[in-house]
């Protein structure tokens, strides 16, 4: 006997009766030869398959299909069916999905042969937990609380029919539900419209049934498809209406509609074939209780016996086993290299780029032999930020672009277009795995996608965008927020302050990215403190988070690690990167200026931006040089004759490669104490650390170092291999990772000549009640004081300042002769005034 | 020791809660049930986790409405995880927000939701209905002679009650009516007024009513996923229970008479034509109406309490408890014994 393992899906995004799929799952659960029933929304599917290991698909419904990821659910169960339940409403495009299906089990009989070989007649049944009520034995006043009961959606033959009912029915207790929509005609009966305007779920339908003594079977001939408007087996509630225990008056007039295949008419149910004798039948069973009862109990015996959603599944069953046995799925190795999406804010060659761009790069060659590599990113060579997004191949060249309406919003949680198009993007390339680089110009709610469609996907934490829009977590106070040690109203205090955001704004940023978050395989960190920060804002992270750190842009273990004592005299420290703000730019000038003539020569190697070049130009340190910017990969070898580098970053850095190549290079680093600096340096072992933005602090290391030059010496000795990753080291690491997912995903086969057709997330159910997680405070907030730049104040008198100025303009002599000239005209000024 | 300790919070922040006042009845309703010997901590959602670090809850339940976008229960299902407490979630607005409820499926370890109905679509092992209830402190008023007003109502004017109450409006308009709340088109329908009460303003109405009218509700914000009819009749209704008048209710579900006896704790009625003689027939029999309206205190005071639902709440517990203990069955024989230890020490109002 096989042993099933189930996955269950109904198809249809807004489906009422879903209660048939719960009774469906009900059933196929109480089956002995079922050792799972997994039901699953679109977005769960694939995952809940691969996980459970399904041998069996059923898709529920059929409406709605979405045929890439039904497909792709097929191939990874095996066997494969579809129980349509809107025939022959929905017959067409019912047939345009049978390709993807082993058999079709459809509600209607007359469609059947629609569907060819595949199709299998499967009426619709009733389920004992939701339908069945006990019926007394004699006609209980206190239970029979209805003469006559009908609900149903108010189709135009029902409402003719009811309201020829109308006259006849004066004197019993009608009970009405007839509800309309926007598709149908409105129904004009001679009754108060709140009596009959009302919907009952399912399980009180059947209560209602149950508690009157008449229930009236009305057949639809309606559809808005362009179908056949009639189906040719009842609907669900002849079995449900049964099972509650109430007596049928079931409309008999359409001859093929094939009622008394089900229950014997007389016996089972009372048939009518026009209004009249609907009545004339009425008015005899509401006098007769006894042969009311017997009919009705009658009826639900059958039921019980023979039109349960268990009695269906075994009929399904006993199809499913004569299907020729299906081979275990095998992943055929591709002679194609799989192909990654980096999803991503830029790449390499499109200024300004940074190391995320260099590290993307890095992977883009060092893997090229097993992967191939295409890139999602929003267009910076437009104005409008996120109104284009580029698709380049492994040669950067652009592919593809997609146009949106307008910019993105920085504050944009979803965004079902952007949604749809990226959907569309990984059907369309076959991408097989998804790379996370960077969200920013993406909206975060990307990271749903992949795992729809059974693609596995990384996020690499290159800095803190997923905790907060202040990536950098610099806080409206300008330093290091340190949110993790704080708490969360931290947060409503620094937006409210820096952007005048509303309360609560990041609570539901945080909310939302705590649940894309879960949507992704594996998040990458560059060291554990990294990702103990994300745990402590995002703690169900656990195993999913990964440690490694980042390669340097030259691979090569040790080229330039020196063991040889350096020049000390005077020290000489490289201050490496880009001089700004959050690499601790103020800090440092502070400390240059204090240390003008100390013995020690600084060079800065990085671009020096305003306001701080200009401030280097007004300060004119002796003891300091710039370099300027240099080419990834090219710092060692500028690096040689300093002993010291400097990393004086304000922000808890994710890794830092320039401590990577100082350190490679032999350098040994004085670091702020935050971050991956504070992390990697182990202070007075292979490096020294100072307080985060303390210049004080620095001066007095940096002085400490001048005077006993052998603990900067004793420091180098220290300095080893292991404290740097270099590139292959990295790309062993990631490809093992892109393996090891891929290899969770292999049964999953790509859908690429599939029709486009991407999804949103509020498609398949993730809701939002905004879109932005970012609400602009409506009273007044309170604002910190502007930071000012930093700048240059001169407290030198205006004759020194004048004289400075003479002296750029006129020259040293010209000066000095014009001194002397002022100094006795003060003097014979000065004696003049005693 | 089971459940020393039980935290209720919010299923979303206060900040934008209407029904704060909601988890108080909550609170009270298990401290009622587990007595003295338990600590019951009472917090608003933003505080959850602080307090759950801090007391370490054997249960914590947050109540309310997943809907708003800020609600994140990830820290606290990181607590759970940790030292094995239950994370329980009864939520309030179903069916109505039912399409949010895909937030509590994966943090959750008990789902109670207010609707039956919409309790069976839950895609959760352990999802369970459980209706609200009222509060004898809060919503308890002494049965009294001196109703004043004939027919009462308050709550928002969804267009399905508008429809009941322009069909029932020439019935209504021949005795002392009075119907509150917001959007009612007051210039159609003399005896509206739209003005909201407080929640100790609507039960002193309710027991200055000899009858009140108890409406569905046919508004939803998100229920598109499967479009679930309530089946369970909405909070008011136990809250009006235990003020002491008598509910005139239309029925759209029978899942009512599963909480009241029809014609003995309540009234329902199915047509304008059975209003106007119901109505006719409980101003005319003031015994017969006092009678209902205390019948249907008393019941609501056996069986529609806060307590009454904290009692469910730990058997599902305890139950929950039972199914994931794998370290024998001496144990389970233990919590159980204390189980009893815990119902029978309690203190009953």
């Amino acid at each position: 006997m096989n042993t099933w393992r189930i996955l269950l899906l109904d198809t249809k995004r807004s489906n009422p009766n879903h209660y048939i799929c719960l009774a469906i799952e009900r059933a196929l659960s109480q089956r002995d030869d079922v050792e799972t029933v997994t039901k699953a929304d679109y977005f769960s599917a694939i995952g809940a398959a691969l996980n459970y290991r399904c041998n069996f698909f059923l898709a529920f419904d059929g409406e709605e299909l979405d045929r890439n990821i039904v497909k792709r659910l097929a191939s990874v169960c095996g066997t494969s069916a579809m129980w349509v339940t809107e025939d022959p409403y929905e017959l067409r495009s019912n047939i345009a999905n049978m390709d993807l299906f082993d058999l079709i089990f459809t509600n209607d009989s007359g469609s059947v042969a629609a569907y060819a070989q595949k199709g299998r007649h499967l009426p619709f049944a009733a389920d004992p937990g939701l339908h069945y009520r006990v019926i007394p034995d004699v006609d209980d006043s206190q239970h029979y609380r209805y003469d006559l009961f009908f609900a149903g959606t108010a189709w135009p033959n029902r409402t003719d029919f009811i309201r020829r009912l109308q006259s006849g029915l004066k004197g019993i207790n009608l009970k009405l539900a007839l509800p309309s929509n926007p598709h149908i005609p409105p129904s004009n009966l001679d009754l108060p419209a709140s009596s009959y305007l009302w919907r009952t779920p399912n399980s009180e339908f059947a209560r209602f049934a149950n508690r009157s003594r008449a229930v009236l079977t009305l057949h639809r001939t309606f559809s808005s498809s362009g179908n056949d408007p009639t189906a040719h087996t009842p609907g669900p509630r002849l079995y449900e209406v049964a099972l509650a225990g109430g007596l049928q008056f079931i409309d008999m007039s359409l001859p093929e509609i094939e009622v008394t295949k089900y229950f014997e008419e007389d016996v089972e149910f009372i048939g009518f074939r026009s209004a009249e004798e609907c009545i004339e039948k009425l008015s005899y069973y509401l006098s007769n209780a006894e042969a009311r009862i017997a009919i009705a109990k009658a009826a639900q015996t059958r039921a019980l016996a023979e039109h349960l959603y268990s009695n269906r599944v075994q009929t399904l069953f006993a199809e499913v086993a004569v299907l020729p046995a299906k081979p275990p799925i095998v992943t055929q190795r591709s002679q194609q290299r799989t192909k990654i999406l980096f999803v991503t804010h830029n790449i390499v060659g499109v200024e300004p780029y940074g190391g995320v761009e260099v590290y993307q790069d890095l992977i883009k060659d060092a893997l090229k032999s097993d992967f191939e590599f295409l890139f999602y990113v929003p267009d910076r060579t437009i104005a409008l930020f996120g109104k284009r997004y580029v698709i380049y191949n492994e040669l950067l060249e652009v592919i593809e672009q997609r146009e949106f309406d307008g910019e993105i919003p920085d504050a944009l949680l979803s965004c079902p277009q952007r949604e749809r198009a990226f959907s569309e993007i990984l059907l369309k390339y076959g991408i097989k795995f998804v790379h996370f680089q960077h969200l920013i110009g993406h909206p975060p709610s990307l990271l749903y996608l992949p795992k729809a469609l059974g693609i596995p996907s990384l996020l690499s934490l290159h800095d803190y965008f997923a905790v907060c829009t202040r990536f950098n977590l610099i806080g409206y106070k300008e330093t290091y927020c340190n949110i993790a040690a704080l708490p969360r109203v931290t947060c409503d205090i620094c937006l409210n302050a820096s952007e005048g955001i509303a309360i609560g704004s990041q609570a539901k940023r945080q909310a939302f990215f705590g649940r894309a978050l879960e949507q992704v395989d594996v998040l990458h960190a560059n060291t554990s403190g990294v990702a103990d920060l994300f745990k402590a804002i995002y703690p169900t992270l656990g195993e999913r988070m990964r440690v490694f750190g980042v390669p340097m842009p030259v691979n090569g273990k040790s080229p330039n690690l020196p063991s040889t004592t350096r020049f000390s005299n005077p020290l000489r420290i490289a201050i490496i990167g880009n001089f700004t703000k959050n690499k601790g730019a103020d800090e440092c000038i502070h400390a240059l200026n204090q240390m003008r003539h100390d013995d020690v020569e600084f060079t800065i190697f990085g671009t020096i931006s305003e306001p701080y070049s200009g401030i280097f130009q007004a300060l004119n340190i002796p003891n300091v040089c710039v370099h300027g910017a240099y080419s990834p990969g090219t710092l060692g070898e500028k690096l040689k004759g300093f002993s010291v580098s400097m990393h004086l970053s304000i922000w808890p850095e994710t890794y830092c490669i320039t401590l990577s190549e100082a350190w490679q290079a032999g350098l040994v680093p004085i670091v702020s104490d935050i971050g991956a600096l504070g992390e990697r340096v182990v202070h007075g072992v292979n490096g020294f650390k100072v307080p985060p933005g303390e210049s004080g602090a620095l001066v007095e290391m940096i002085r400490a170092l001048i005077l006993e030059p052998e603990r900067v010496e004793a420091a180098r000795e220290r300095i080893a291999s292991d404290l740097y990753i270099t590139i292959s080291e990295h790309m062993a690491w990631l490809a093992d990772l892109y393996q090891q997912l891929l290899g969770g995903c292999a049964a999953v086969p790509e859908t690429a000549n599939e029709a486009l057709r991407g999804f949103a997330l509020a498609d398949y159910g993730v809701m939002l009640n905004h879109k932005s997680w970012k609400q602009m405070a409506s009273g007044p907030h309170v604002v910190p004081p502007h930071t000012a730049v930093l700048s240059v104040a001169t407290n030198e008198s205006s004759a020194v300042s004048r004289t400075r100025g003479y002296v750029r303009k006129h020259g040293l002599l010209a000066t000095l002769r014009r001194v002397l000239r002022e100094v006795r005209g003060q003097n014979h000024k000065g004696g003049g005034a005693k | 020791m089971i459940m020393k300790n039980i935290m209720v919070t919010g299923a979303s922040p206060d900040n934008d809660n209407r029904n704060v006042g909601l988890r108080s009845y909550v609170a009270e309703g298990f401290r009622q049930l587990l007595g003295g010997t338990q600590q019951i901590y009472h917090v608003p959602l933003e505080h959850a986790a602080q307090t759950a670090q801090r007391y370490k809850p054997h249960l914590i339940v947050c109540f309310g409405s997943c809907m708003p976008d800020d609600a994140n229960y990830l820290e606290l299902r990181h607590f759970c995880d940790i030292t094995g407490s239950i994370l329980a979630f009864w939520l309030h607005d179903d069916p109505y927000e039912f399409d949010f409820s895909y937030k509590v499926i994966k943090v959750a370890d008990l789902i109670f939701s207010n609707d039956k109905w919409a309790t069976l679509h839950y895609d959760h092992a352990h999802a369970y209905h459980l209706p609200l209830a009222a509060s004898r402190s809060a919503h308890w008023r002494a049965l009294n002679d001196a109703k004043d007003l004939e027919v009462f109502f308050c709550g928002v004017a969804f267009k399905n009650r508008i429809r009941l109450v322009t069909d029932l409006k020439k019935v209504l308009s021949k005795y002392r009516t009075i119907i509150l709340g917001d959007l009612w088109p007051e210039a159609e329908l003399a005896f509206t007024t739209n003005r909201r009460l407080s929640n100790e303003e609507q039960s002193d109405h309710y027991s200055r009513s000899k009858l009140t009218l108890n409406m569905g509700r046919d508004f939803h914000y998100a229920n598109e996923r499967f479009k679930l009819e309530p089946s369970t009749p909405g909070p008011r209704t136990f809250e009006a229970g235990m003020a002491g008048t008598t509910q005139l209710y239309f029925v759209e579900s029978l899942e009512i008479e599963e909480y009241y006896v029809p014609d003995q704790e309540i009234v329902l009625y199915d047509s304008v034509k059975e209003f106007e003689r119901k109505v006719q027939h409980l101003l005319d029999d003031r015994a017969k109406c006092d009678g209902i309206a205390a019948a249907s205190q008393s019941r609501t005071l056996a069986d529609h309490t806060y307590f009454n639902r904290a009692q469910t709440i730990v058997d599902r517990v305890v139950n929950l408890q039972l199914q994931r203990d794998r370290v024998g069955m001496n144990d389970a024989i233990e919590k159980l014994d204390e189980r009893e230890e815990v119902f029978s020490a309690r203190t009953l109002m």
